[in-house]
């Protein structure tokens, strides 16, 4: 397996030793960052961010919804920013609390759309590993964790972060909101910090599992990763890691959608398809039923699930866990292990090296270059 | 001696006690002394009510929560609202209690109960009892 190290590989294999040690660092932070008072005025909450930050927040949707049972919607920087109607923002303190997320703090779509909710009196909170950027400086609270340097990689330590960060909110929220009890608010917190561990248990066996499938899928010319609710963040995650670090196209679908477009694809054997399907989901059923489809029709496709009944040629088991909400922090990695197998099979460089025509001169248009607009 | 009751309560429940401290009196073997009733907890406090209402005890937890209601502005804020009050209502009415041990028996009133009140619960507690002979 030497000859397949990668530095993806890596960062996913220290994601449970960078969870330990930011987390004492990081839980802190998030259970003083709003007040009680704050936390209680809270009527709606809106997610947004670029990238990893995106598919943190689509991850964590579905548990602010349980624990919070209030509004939450998840928006992209540039809805946020130039489209979001502002007639109910700021109309009553802390609505809506704005959450923000950004390792680098610099993406100007997400400082944008930070900028126009705060001036529009919403709460603003910025997630980011830099406490001098933009973002850092927009947002009315920040959230700074301090992750350790390592080798450089598409975002997998950093997501592991941003994605404990968000899952802590929420069950901070729904702590203080008398939602559960403590105990069970710790032990929640718990499983956010050891399912990851758990997981990679048995690492070799997994890694063994994700080369494999890698090696069958090595001349993919594209990806379809399928997930709902929490899963619908991993799957999102997923399609970026293979744009990312593979060059590779990619789609991100829910069971359902997949039934009306993706099941009418040709070249079957050409399509690597990852399925996200945790047992407890209100919407398992129908992953279940798009499972069986594609059993029927010879295909073959990865599986990331804690539901044992379910089979196929390359099966991911989740450890189980108290909630399936928590899924999502530990079902990632499979995704970045099979995208890092990919890039070595297929001598591919993360983000294409920035060379050639994905070069970033001066001038050029990219993340952090890009014209401010305030809407009204 | 020193024995430890472990029980589970719930969420303002009001746990009765009396029967395992008098077990740790007749185990004691002890025919004279004090005996005191401690709880670790800083969320929950020992009291002694009238055993023979239920009803009586939810008007303890009813009166303790109109004078120290459950609000969001403690400036204790580390964990949660209720717990806040908890410790308030902890700390005015305490976590231990002395009794006399008299000719082996606990010596209590013909009414009397002890009971373990709970600010934050459902959780799990614990009462520790030690026994000073004279």
């Amino acid at each position: 397996m030497d000859e397949f190290e990668n530095a993806m590989l890596h960062q996913v294999l220290s994601v449970p030793e960078l969870l330990e040690e930011v987390y004492p660092d990081v839980e802190p932070q998030v259970r003083y960052v709003m007040t009680t008072p704050e936390i209680y005025s809270v009527k709606k909450v809106v997610l947004t961010g670029c990238g990893d930050g995106y598919a943190a927040c689509l991850t964590a949707k579905r548990t602010f919804e349980k624990f919070l049972q209030i509004p939450i919607e998840v928006v992209e920087p540039l809805s946020l920013s130039r489209y979001y109607q502002m007639k109910w923002v700021g109309e009553s303190p802390c609505d809506p609390l704005v959450i923000a997320f950004s390792n680098s703090g610099r993406v100007t779509r997400v400082v944008e759309a930070v900028k126009r909710m705060r001036l529009h009196k919403a709460m603003t909170i910025a997630v980011t590993s830099n406490p001098d950027s933009p973002l850092a400086k927009t947002a009315e609270k920040v959230i700074i964790p301090s992750i350790p340097k390592f080798e450089n990689a598409p975002g997998i330590r950093s997501y592991a972060v941003l994605q404990m960060v968000v899952y802590l909110l929420a069950v901070r929220m729904g702590e203080v909101r008398l939602k559960y009890t403590m105990e069970q608010a710790n032990m929640y917190r718990r499983e956010l910090k050891c399912l990851p561990k758990e997981f990679l248990n048995n690492a070799d066996r997994i890694c063994a599992l994700a080369l494999e499938a890698a090696k069958q899928f090595k001349e993919a010319g594209s990806a379809e990763m399928i997930g709902c609710g929490a899963d619908y963040g991993t799957a999102w995650y997923a399609h970026e890691k293979m744009y990312e670090a593979v060059g590779l196209p990619a789609v991100y679908s829910d069971s359902e959608n997949w039934f009306h477009v993706n099941y009418f694809a040709r070249d079957i054997k050409q399509i690597l398809t990852m399925v996200f399907a945790s047992k407890e989901d209100e919407a398992h059923s129908r992953t279940c039923e798009l499972i069986e489809r594609l059993n029927q029709m010879g295909r073959d496709f990865i599986l990331i699930t804690d539901d044992e009944s379910l089979q196929a040629k390359y099966r991911f088991l989740m450890p189980a866990s108290d909630t399936c909400l928590f899924q999502p922090v530990a079902a990632y990695m499979v995704p970045a292990l099979i995208a890092g197998y990919l890039t070595v099979l297929r001598e591919e460089t993360y983000s294409r090296g920035f060379e050639g025509i994905w070069k970033e001169e001066k001038g050029m248009y990219s993340t952090t270059v890009s014209e401010t607009v305030l809407m009204d | 001696m020193l024995e430890r009751i472990q029980f589970q309560t719930t969420k303002d429940g009001v746990i009765p006690l009396t029967d395992q401290i008098k077990e740790c009196v007749e185990k004691s073997g002890v025919k004279s002394g004090i005996l005191c009733a401690f709880i670790t907890h800083t969320t929950a406090a020992l009291t002694v009510n009238s055993f023979w209402d239920p009803l009586g005890h939810e008007d303890i937890q009813d009166e303790i929560r109109r004078l120290i209601p459950t609000r969001v502005d403690f400036k204790h804020q580390h964990d949660t609202p209720e717990d806040a009050a908890g410790h308030v209502k902890c700390t005015l009415i305490g976590p231990s209690m002395s009794f006399i041990i008299d000719d082996g028996k606990l010596l209590l009133g013909h009414s009397q109960g002890i009971y373990f009140l709970e600010f934050d619960g459902p959780r799990n507690r614990e009462c520790y009892v030690k026994i000073v002979p004279e």
